[in-house]
């Protein structure tokens, strides 16, 4: 059932409203939410939750044979309403990052409104996810992401499935991040990174959308007669198995893997050609065994821009970063 | 005088994007033995171009002054005039291309991108030229703010004694916020560097008068402190600002959203009940809100940007009697 949950409104008087969709009841069982939509490009994120909407609006009326909400669940497809509509990553009025407004202010301007509202309706819930996918220059592998060290978020991200979970360290700003506000209001919370920002993949959404489909089984809020979750092997990396190939030159990258490629050392992961002469400057190799999880796909690089992340297992490394 | 580049990154074309600082020395430094530091930093937002301009006035007069009265010179000082040389090029408060807030990128901890080696870099030398710093920022685009101070309460004993000493009409101790654990300001202080944060005007303007009286009072700070001797090329009274904690300052916030026309003036004295402005239906030709002051105070921000949503700051009041009494 979509619900509203805030009405902004604009200089010119128009109403913008703020929806969330529910099933089920908070009353019995574990309660999931799922936020997405905290920029405004973020589109594998939006089909995503799209999808999963409409495959929880059948359950519930009885269409989807074999599944039966169990809790409930919640989906904020849209949380950045104005960068959605501006399409833009920020709104461009105030070119605040959304994904750091957290927890907001209910009495503040637009952004301040809407980050308390999302806060708001989900502090309460067992499991959360943000579902945000970060900078449209790279190529993303799709992964989860959870602070390092949090263990109810590995144990949720056990019940996702997807093969890569990054642990994140905290920086000078992850509190004002909308996970972290969950982590400390005691919510199993993960960030689903849906792989690029800026392009939909619809193949990899119907992926994502089994993931999920999944982790629900997994959290307890969606029953299912006849599916049992799919097993795959979860690797987590901590920040010390990542390791991030720079540029040491300015200049036109033009990349050779693609992110989900296992590496080995010496792999030639791309170039950076002179802009002016194409003479090759630079030859990007993998510096030891790996799993490439971000590459860079906006060809124009700065000098000491990241251009590549791999993830490996410490105990696999044969060399040190 | 020296301008050193401190920092050096290539674009795509190729060419340098430099950050350079303004070195000056005084006969004791050249002779390698300790002395104390200042260092002044502009631009790291690069649409506030006020905190240029008094990085520029700062510079003519200490050159004027190593001709005419080198001894004057007791400390060192350093400017940093345009922290943040890309967006200061295209104006913008984020870095271009990176789209990032180079305010909100230091004590990360561990770079991951260019702008936080940058912030690290910077930090560091900023850091080590330093017993006392001062980051001079102009607000955004909306609001229009009286020469001022902020400092966050945890720093009040040690900063708002120097904060005191600079010229400006209002010294604003405001509680911590989790947005401020990113800034130059607080990891300097964190890193037991003094560091003010001014704010004055308004972006993407000058207002000479306002950078004149932050100037003068940089100077002034300088003399306190023993970096700089008193002269008598430059002589000027000093305004003793007053200084307010968070129940001494009053806001006022919109209630519609519309356009907000209004008369304030910053520096005014307003009473509780008096009219500010009214918020206005563009559409409709209707007056949505009549806008009046909740409290009775002075004037140190007002909002010049008229397009307004429900919520927005339309002006801040350092307040007559504290709030709750
Ligand atoms: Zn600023």
């Amino acid at each position: 059932m979509k619900k509203q949950i805030l009405s902004l409104t604009t200089p010119l008087g128009q109403s913008v409203p703020l929806y969330k969709n529910v099933w089920g009841s908070t009353k019995k069982g574990k309660s999931l939410s799922i936020v997405g939509g905290l920029r405004g490009n973020q589109f594998n994120g939006m089909r995503l939750l799209a999808r999963l909407s409409g495959f929880l609006d059948a359950v519930e009326k009885g269409e989807a044979a074999g599944f039966e909400i169990s809790g409930s669940v919640q989906i904020i497809p849209l949380g950045n309403l104005f960068a959605v509509q501006s399409g833009t990553r920020n709104w461009t009025f105030d070119n605040l990052n959304f994904d750091l407004a957290f927890p907001g202010y209910d009495q503040g301007e637009p952004t301040d409104r809407i980050a308390h509202c999302l806060y708001r309706h989900t502090f309460e819930s067992d499991f959360a996810l943000a579902v945000h996918s970060y900078d449209a220059r790279y190529q993303e592998l799709a992964h989860a992401r959870l602070f390092h060290g949090d263990r109810k978020a590995r144990k949720l991200a056990d019940g996702l499935g997807l093969r890569a979970v990054r642990e994140i360290r905290e920086t000078s700003v992850s509190e004002l991040q909308l996970i972290s506000q969950w982590r400390e209001r005691g919510v199993a919370a993960l960030m689903l990174c849906p792989g690029e920002t800026g392009t939909l993949d619809t193949g990899l959404c119907e992926n994502l959308f089994g993931k999920l489909v999944d982790l629900m089984i997994g959290a307890g809020v969606l029953n299912s007669a006849n599916r049992t979750p799919e097993k795959t092997e979860v690797s987590f990396y901590s920040p010390k198995e990542e390791v991030e190939l720079k540029s040491s030159y300015a200049g036109l990258f033009i990349p050779e893997r693609s992110v989900g490629d296992e590496l080995r050392a010496g792999d030639k992961l791309g170039e950076i050609r002179d802009i002016y002469s194409g003479e090759i400057l630079e030859e990007i190799t993998a510096p030891g065994e790996g799993l490439l999880v971000g590459l860079r796909v906006y060809p124009l690089v700065y000098q000491s821009e990241t251009l590549a992340t791999l993830v490996a297992k410490k105990s696999r490394w044969p060399f040190s970063f | 005088m020296q301008i050193q580049t401190l920092l050096q990154y290539q674009s795509p074309l190729g060419v340098p994007v430099e950050i350079k600082k303004q070195t000056f020395n005084c006969a004791r430094s050249a002779a390698g033995r300790p002395v104390k530091k200042i260092s002044f930093v502009a631009g790291l937002h690069g649409d506030e171009w006020e905190g240029l301009y008094i990085c520029h006035l700062l510079s003519r007069y200490l050159q004027d002054l190593k001709t005419t009265h080198a001894e004057s010179f007791l400390g060192e000082i350093n400017i940093y005039p345009a922290a943040n040389p890309q967006a200061v090029c295209e104006g913008t408060r984020l870095t271009p291309f990176f789209s990032v807030d180079a305010n909100r990128s230091f004590g990360a901890g561990g770079a991951d991108s260019l702008p936080e080696y940058v912030a690290s870099d910077l930090f560091e030398d900023i850091r080590s030229s330093s017993d006392l710093a001062v980051d001079i920022h102009a607000s955004n685009q909306r609001l229009l703010e009286l020469p001022q101070i902020r400092i966050v309460e945890e720093f009040d004993l040690s900063l708002t004694p120097l904060a005191s000493e600079c010229n400006v009409d209002l010294v604003w101790v405001h509680p911590m916020a989790g947005v401020f654990r990113s800034t130059l300001a607080y990891n300097l202080n964190k890193a037991r560097v003094p560091a003010l944060v001014v704010e004055t005007g308004i972006c993407l303007r000058i207002h000479p008068e306002f950078c004149r009286q932050v100037f003068l009072g940089l100077v002034h700070l300088m003399r306190h402190v023993g970096i700089l001797k008193g002269d008598d090329s430059l002589e000027f009274s000093v305004k003793k600002p007053r200084v307010v904690y968070p129940r001494e300052v009053g806001s006022l916030q919109a209630k519609k959203s519309g356009l907000f026309v209004h008369q304030m003036k910053l520096g005014q004295n307003v009473q509780e009940g008096e009219k500010a402005g009214e918020i206005i239906d563009p559409i409709q030709g209707r007056v949505l809100e009549e806008v009046r002051f909740p409290f009775s105070g002075m004037l140190f921000t007002v909002c010049e940007n008229p397009v307004v949503y429900e919520g927005a700051p339309l002006a801040r009041a350092a307040l007559d009697q504290p709030a709750g009494k």
